[in-house]
């Protein structure tokens, strides 16, 4: 709703100020290297993968520069307060940290990853439980708006959950679109109707120059998540969603009058060396899925 | 009777009327119309000894018995004396003739507004509608927000932004009062236009560093309107047509020097073009205001206003989904939705004014203020045609209910004691959403009311060369129930996962109160009959705040009173100054230093989730902050050129200080607030050409706003992603502008009614692009950085004024 309504007021504000203007610049910034972490550990019993990267300047050629010597563990603690090394033994290539096995996870028990560079510096992510699954009822293409899909499930009703729900489009196999959408559930709390509409594509409009993608089947996901995860992901929507406002190419862009001091995407993993909040963040999600 | 026990209640210890004293009472106002003047003069020639008249036009002066002249003086009109024996206490009503009404730009009078030696209040501006209407305004409309803006230490986040910044305050930290009620959105179209209409307005008060200890509840500065009463005498009307507004204002006596009335309207009218332009075809934009006033002349000792003001922002816009033609879905027809958005301010003020004695002035006002929006928002065929068309209404309001009695004593010349009770009720709902959705339930946070009851006093006195203004206010603010309190793990930062419990408090339950001194004190000493130095002191509290993430405020966001987690803001302020005029008082210079504290203010987590969030506390974090600054200003307000220039140089910043270290902004250093402007440069002017022509200029130079840029890139899942600095580490470049105007009055005849002017200008005369921001992001995957500037283009404008 309220993504909505900032459109509409930017639309406005483009009748009011038909003389403002963009133009591109270019700005001298101080880039200091921050490390990134990114995982999700999920319940379906499949391999973990986390991604560790170290940030480039924004002159920089290309956009990923990966770690690869670093020193990766996952742990779980039990309901009864039982704290286990998960695994430790990963294989890396490119930055991305993959278990050797697959990991077979409990719902009540809490995981959290840990990170040694060569450096030195130390990282933890915050402890996650695995929540319980929240089941799928019904995915459905909006009969109004044809781009969005409405995902259907249950609320658990008396607990405060929060949504990740995304959506994957193949043609022949091939993925050719995927988004997500994050919710807290203040709007369906306990109603067994509850529903969110995901765009199908994530920055496309319809009246785009380039054509929207063809696909033939359609994945839902539906993740219950951790508080900390969903406000990681409220600031990775931030992020995506200032740049989709940028995407336009001529002209003013009023919604910069409405636009919130930017955000890093600073999530649930703390760098133990220095007590400061690090960049990206692991997630543990419980995930119910839907093919069409 | 009740004259006395008050009189022997408040003041047995002050009644030092001796037998060989009188005193003469009454009002001042304009012959012409029978508006009262606010602030006009009147004195002895003998005694020196004089008195200034009140908000109501009410004065009161004890002179000693004997032959006085008296001089009464306002700024735009003929002076007036008359000779009088004081046998015996008097009651006058004295009107002043306007002086030289076609030459309206040279003012002759040897009083003027602008000198700030005479106040005794350091840092209080007073405006009237001609200072603003002679400022070239944006599209030509004469606009009060954008005069203050030409006034040293106020300032503003950018062009088009709503509210200003005082002195280091943040936009909710004004006090904004129409005929006293609280205005909680002052502008139209977020902020390009203030809603206040200039034909309505009779006098405009910004007390910046000395706030009188009537005042309270917001805790940077009071900007403090009052409108016109109408005329008593005779029908008349004035309006104007613009390339945005037209106006129109009409007032006259019902019944000839005891009741008249007041009506002003401004509407915009730029979507009567809409139909014209395909894409925006069926999209309704519009905003209007409506002032009306009635003023009843009851008798001698009492008076009567009622006045109302209602204005909004209308928007209906129209979505329209075209169907696919390659979409599988092949039921698709074209789908539109509808989206209303309106916000509105509703205020209405019945105020009485009481002389129990020539002494003792009463104004009991009774003031309500409403400020709500809805926003609704209604798939094609409007209501529940399938299970997915949907339709939802969101409201939300901000009330206040007003009661305070306001007693001035008038002991001597040189004595004046104000006193006073302010008791306001607040009811806040944040939000109610309704919908016809199956999977949205209606969403009611209920509503949270506060109490604020301040009892103050304030002693005006002046010696030979020394004056004091020393005021106390004590106010009293509860949050009471019924509201739902949650309590939080006191070992983990503030979250919803942090929450251990909560607690329901039942109706008239006082969830949280607090409790507050605010001395207030002003020191004057003349070094001469024009130059002065001042000293001053102020604490404020303020017990709401205005929830807002955004650069510019947003229709949506949110008024929190102070309660169970959130504290009352506190600011204590400093200044000292020093005010000269020239010989012939053509020239008024000020300086004013100041220094200022905030505590409790509220700073938001990054990346906070303000969007219907019931547990609001959680994203925000406590801040405490200072400024400080110098403001040299001078004004002439004489001759054919007048006009004021001003430079501040200022410092604001503030710093988070949550107890958990990394929830901290820039690791909790300090940091300049998004409106921290170190220099400000403004220059006004008119001059007068001749008979028909005049013109005007405003020109404006400032440091660039704090901003935070983008500093490193990464990837994820084939998605750029960029990291930032710490919160404005940055700074935008400087700004800069010239607007102009030219007025052209054609010859009019005396005897005709009918008198108009003519004023063309272009605001942004060199068509200069200040950045309002500087962002990041990603074009066709490409990482660029632009700077956005809200007006890049020289603005023309024609505005034709009437008045008949």
């Amino acid at each position: 709703m309220v993504l909505k309504s900032k459109k509409t007021l930017s639309t406005l504000l483009i009748l009011i100020t038909l003389c403002s203007c963009t133009k591109e610049i270019s700005v001298d910034v101080a880039h200091e290297p921050q490390t990134v972490i990114f995982g999700e550990l999920n319940n379906l019993n499949q391999q973990v993968s986390i991604n560790i990267q170290q940030t480039l300047p924004l002159n920089a050629s290309g956009s990923f520069q990966a770690i690869n010597n670093a020193m990766v563990s996952l742990y779980e603690k039990t309901s009864n307060g039982t704290t286990n090394l998960v695994t430790d033994d990963f294989s890396v290539n490119q930055g991305v940290y993959i278990s050797n096995q697959a990991i077979s996870t409990v719902v009540g028990n809490k995981y959290w990853i840990e990170i040694v560079l060569t450096n030195g510096a130390r990282f933890k992510s915050e402890e996650e439980t695995m929540l319980p699954v929240v089941p799928i009822s019904e995915i459905e293409i909006d009969s109004e708006f044809d781009d969005i899909i409405n995902v259907s499930f249950n609320d658990p009703e008396g607990a405060i959950n929060f949504y990740k729900a995304s959506v994957s489009l193949y043609n022949q196999g091939t993925l050719v679109s995927t988004n997500f959408i994050e919710s807290n559930d203040v709007v369906f709390d306990g109603n067994s109707e509850a529903s969110l509409g995901i765009d199908l594509f994530q920055f496309q409009e319809e009246d785009d120059e380039t054509p929207l993608p063809d696909y033939d089947a359609i994945e839902v996901l539906l993740g219950n998540i951790n508080f900390s995860s969903y406000q990681f992901l409220l600031n990775q929507r931030s992020q995506i969603e200032a740049n989709e406002d940028a995407g336009d190419s001529s002209g003013g862009d009023p919604s910069q009058l409405f636009s919130t001091p930017p955000v890093s995407l600073l999530g649930n993993i703390t760098n133990t060396t220095t007590n400061k909040t690090a960049l990206g963040n692991f997630t543990v999600i419980s995930l119910s899925i839907v093919n069409q | 009777m009740r004259n006395q026990f008050l009189s022997l209640l408040f003041f047995s210890f002050t009644l030092t009327l001796y037998a060989q004293d009188y005193i003469i009472s009454g009002t001042i106002e304009d012959i012409g119309t029978g508006e009262t003047l606010l602030g006009a003069t009147i004195y002895s020639k003998e005694t020196g000894k004089g008195a200034v008249t009140n908000e109501y036009g009410f004065f009161s002066l004890l002179l000693p018995a004997g032959q006085h002249t008296i001089i009464v003086s306002y700024v735009g009109y003929q002076e007036y004396e008359q000779d009088m024996n004081m046998t015996k206490n008097q009651k006058l009503k004295i009107q002043l003739t306007v002086d030289n009404e076609l030459e309206e730009v040279v003012i002759t009078t040897t009083k003027n507004t602008k000198s700030q030696t005479k106040q005794v209040i350091m840092g209080s501006i007073n405006l009237k509608p001609k200072d603003i209407k002679q400022i070239p305004a944006l599209l030509g409309e004469p606009d009060i927000t954008r005069a203050i803006l030409t006034q040293p230490g106020v300032s503003s986040v950018g062009e088009g932004t709503s509210g200003f910044n005082v002195r280091g305050g943040n936009i909710d930290q004004n006090l904004i009062l129409l005929d006293e009620a609280p205005i909680y959105n002052s502008s139209h179209v977020w902020g390009f236009f203030s809603i206040f209409n200039a034909d309505a307005i009779k006098d405009v008060q910004l007390y910046k560093g000395g706030i009188p200890a009537r005042f309270g509840g917001r805790a940077s500065s009071v900007l403090d309107i009052r409108q016109r009463e109408g005329n008593t005498k005779q029908f008349k009307g004035e309006g104007g047509l613009g390339l945005l507004f037209s106006r129109l204002t009409l007032e006259g006596p019902i019944k000839k020097d005891k009741l008249s009335f007041l009506v002003s309207g401004r509407r915009s009218y730029f979507d009567l073009f809409f139909p014209l332009i395909k894409s925006i075809k069926g999209n309704k934009v519009y905003f209007y205001d409506l002032n009306a006033k009635l003023s009843w002349n009851i008798n001698e000792n009492n008076k009567l206003f009622a006045s109302g003001y209602f204005g909004a922002d209308v928007m209906k816009l129209k979505f329209t989904d075209e169907p696919d033609e390659d979409s599988e879905n092949v039921n698709q027809t074209s789908t539109s939705e509808t989206v209303n958005f309106q916000w509105k301010n509703a205020t209405a003020t019945l105020r009485w004014n009481h002389i129990f004695s020539e002494q003792l002035f009463m104004n009991l006002s009774g003031i309500y203020s409403q400020y709500n929006y809805a926003l609704s928002s209604e798939n094609s065929g409007g209501g529940p045609t399938g299970n997915t068309a949907s339709s939802f209404t969101w409201k939300s309001a901000v009330e206040n209910w007003i009661l305070k009695p306001d007693f001035t004593f008038y002991q001597n010349a040189d004595t004046k004691i104000r006193f006073g009770i302010n008791n306001t009720l607040y009811r806040f709902t944040p939000a109610k959403v309704t919908g016809n959705d199956l999977g949205v339930n209606t969403i009611n946070f209920g509503t949270e009311k506060g109490l604020e009851i301040a009892p103050y006093m304030s002693y005006e006195r002046k010696w030979n060369k020394f004056s004091i203004n020393a005021g106390l206010r004590y106010s009293w603010f509860g949050n009471i129930g019924p509201y739902k309190v949650s309590f939080y793990n006191e070992n983990l930062p503030q979250t919803v996962s942090s929450i251990t419990g909560s607690k329901e408090y039942k109706k008239g339950d006082v969830i949280k109160s607090y409790g507050n001194f605010e001395p207030r004190l002003a020191l004057k000493y003349d070094l001469s009959n024009r130059k002065a130095i001042k000293l001053g002191y102020n604490r404020m509290f303020q017990y709401i705040h205005l929830i807002s993430n955004t650069n510019a405020a947003l229709p949506f966001d949110i008024w929190k009173p102070a309660g169970y987690h959130i504290k009352p803001l506190e600011v204590n302020q400093i200044s000292a100054g020093y005010a000269y005029d020239t010989e012939n008082k053509k020239y008024n210079f000020s300086i004013d230093g100041y220094y200022k504290t905030f505590k409790n203010q509220l700073e938001y987590k990054n990346g906070a989730d303000l969007f219907l969030n019931e547990n609001l506390e959680t994203q925000l974090l406590p801040s405490k902050g200072y400024s400080y600054g110098i403001e040299l200003g001078a004004f002439k307000t004489k001759g054919r050129l007048t006009g004021n220039v001003n430079y501040t140089y200022s410092v604001t910043k503030r710093k988070t200080t949550s107890r958990f270290a990394s929830e901290n902004l820039n690791n909790g250093n300090d940091y300049p607030s998004n409106f921290d402007r170190p220099h400000i440069f403004n220059l006004t002017t008119n001059y007068k050409l001749n008979k028909k022509w005049s013109t005007g200029a405003f020109f404006t130079y400032q440091t660039g706003r704090p901003t935070t840029y983008a500093t490193g890139k990464f990837e994820l899942d084939g998605n750029q992603y960029f990291t930032y600095s710490d919160r404005n580490a940055y700074r935008l470049k400087d700004t800069h502008r010239l607007d102009i105007s030219f007025t052209y009055t054609p010859e009019q005849k005396a005897d005709k009614k009918w008198k108009s002017n003519w004023v063309f200008g272009v605001y942004n005369v060199y068509s200069r692009k200040n950045a309002f921001s500087v962002y990041s992001s990603l074009r066709n995957n490409q990482l660029k950085t632009f700077q956005y500037s809200i007006i890049g283009a020289p603005i023309p404008f024609v505005t034709y004024n009437f008045k008949f």
